[in-house]
């Protein structure tokens, strides 16, 4: 099943500066690997090493944070796009 | 880049909590992207864990915030790496890529600030793309590396230095300190 | 607390609104914000506060103007290079609306300032930059139970919300319990 991630700004490096990829993946954490497959760099920006998510980075399928889902292993919907927000703290640029 | 427009929401905000009218912006997280110029808008929920207004907090004063941010390793594989072993000033850098005939200046920006300002002679690999295997660089040369400050240029020297290049040298400060202390005539930014 | 005749003038349009009235003037009279930062965000911040007569603006910042800042940070004007940013804020806001009070901390906010600082006011605005800034604030907003107006930028991306744990809503720490290692902050 096809699903949107969205990838904020300060991500986009490690993506080919895209601003969404389109991936497989009937639950998050399955759409989060076959990101990191196509882009390894991105790994370890997203995932501590134990494979839990990176604190400063929260993850929302729709608008929900999946924290108060089932975490990574939220199942997704046809539809249902994934958006990464990383914490910012820039009056900066 | 313009950020007026969410230092304007944020005043809105703000007189409408004086104002105690009209729905706050409260347990939502408002995104803004000015290049699509869309706004999106995420659920924020009290954490019953949080350490500092959870159930069982934590934190229970003011902590040592220079520590509780201060930088954890990306990866862990930290053996021994003490940045500043490679570190030169602006001055020493300039002296030792003049005398060194192995030196390769290697500048690991991104390519939009390479065209404000670079230093002579340097190659251009920019960290978002930087990969020591395919980087082509020999483990035989001075590698030179800088970017805007040397935080950039630092872990560019990490990966070189775990993937066993051994002659590496970062210049304290980055082109910024440089401009300063070499180049009056190159631009900062 | 009442408004003069030329305060009457000058918030007429806000007085003929319903949702403001005199009524929700007099509370923007009443009401005392303390802004962090004079930077990007502090800049229209401060300035529509201060246009709008919120009566006391507190504003914390130890920078000075620099010629880099000008591109955005519009209450600075190029004749204000070098002069503390807190000083050339403050006198943009009061060539607009002198009726306000506005205290100015040319300080950088630590452990030692803050509560006595955030105990003076009734809201807080977070225009800060850097990751340090936002846990203290945040953490002292929670510890003097301050609702806490939040917003940052990284690039072209804004992020904006509200922490008021006071009345059961979420502090910076429910949504982001860490900061990023330094490593992955763009220098």
């Amino acid at each position: 099943m096809g699903v949107i991630i969205e990838i904020p700004s300060a991500l986009k490096e490690y993506v080919n500066n895209q601003d969404e990829v389109e991936v497989d993946g009937s639950s998050v954490v399955e759409a989060l690997d076959s990101l990191c497959t196509q882009f390894p760099e991105l790994k370890p920006n997203l995932f501590e090493e134990d494979g839990i998510v990176r604190k400063f980075i929260n993850i929302y399928i729709n608008d929900d944070d999946i924290r108060y889902a089932d975490g990574i292993k939220s199942m997704l919907k046809e539809g249902d796009s994934i958006q990464i927000v990383p914490s910012v703290a820039g009056g900066f640029q | 880049m313009l950020p007026g427009v969410v230092g304007l929401i944020q005043a809105t905000e703000v007189i409408k909590l004086i104002l105690d009218n009209g729905v706050p912006l409260k347990g939502r997280l408002l995104l803004y992207d000015a290049m699509k110029m869309n706004f999106k808008e995420v659920s924020v929920s009290k954490d019953p864990e949080c350490a500092l207004c959870g159930i069982s907090a934590t934190i229970t004063e003011l902590i040592d915030y220079t520590k509780f941010c201060d930088a954890k390793p990306v990866t862990s594989a930290q053996e021994e790496f003490n940045s500043e072993s490679f570190e030169l000033s602006p001055f020493e850098f300039k002296t030792a890529l003049e005398y060194d005939p192995t030196a390769v200046l290697i500048d690991v920006r991104e390519q939009y600030e390479w065209e404000i300002c670079h230093i002579d002679g340097a190659r251009l690999i920019p960290t978002s793309s930087f990969d020591p295997k395919s980087s082509g660089l020999s483990k035989e040369s001075s590698i030179y590396l800088y970017c805007y400050k040397g935080q950039r240029s630092i872990m560019a020297l990490k990966e070189l230095w775990k993937a066993g290049y051994t002659n590496l040298k970062n210049l304290k400060g980055g082109i910024d300190l440089w401009a300063e202390d070499i180049d009056p005539d190159m631009p900062q930014y | 607390m009442t408004l003069n005749n030329e305060e009457i003038s000058r918030y007429s349009r806000h007085l003929t609104l319903p949702e403001v009235g005199m009524g929700g003037q007099l509370k923007l009279k009443e009401a005392k914000i303390l802004m962090v930062g004079a930077g990007g965000l502090g800049s229209p911040l401060g300035m529509y506060l201060g246009a709008v007569g919120i009566g006391k603006l507190g504003i914390v910042d130890f920078d000075v103007v620099d010629h880099t800042n000008l591109h955005r940070q519009i209450a600075h004007a190029a004749s204000d290079e070098g002069r503390p940013k807190v000083h050339s804020l403050r006198d943009t806001i009061l060539a607009g609306n002198s009726n306000i009070e506005i205290d100015v901390h040319n300080t950088r906010l630590d452990r030692e300032n803050v509560m006595e600082l955030f105990e003076q006011y009734d809201v807080i605005a977070d225009g800060s930059d850097n990751f340090e800034t936002r846990y203290l604030i945040n953490d002292a907003a929670y510890f003097t139970k301050k609702p806490l107006v939040s917003a940052s930028i990284f690039r072209f991306h804004g992020q904006i919300t509200i922490f008021d744990p006071d009345s059961g809503g979420p502090c910076y720490r429910c949504l982001y319990s860490e900061p990023p290692p330094a490593a992955l902050v763009p220098s």
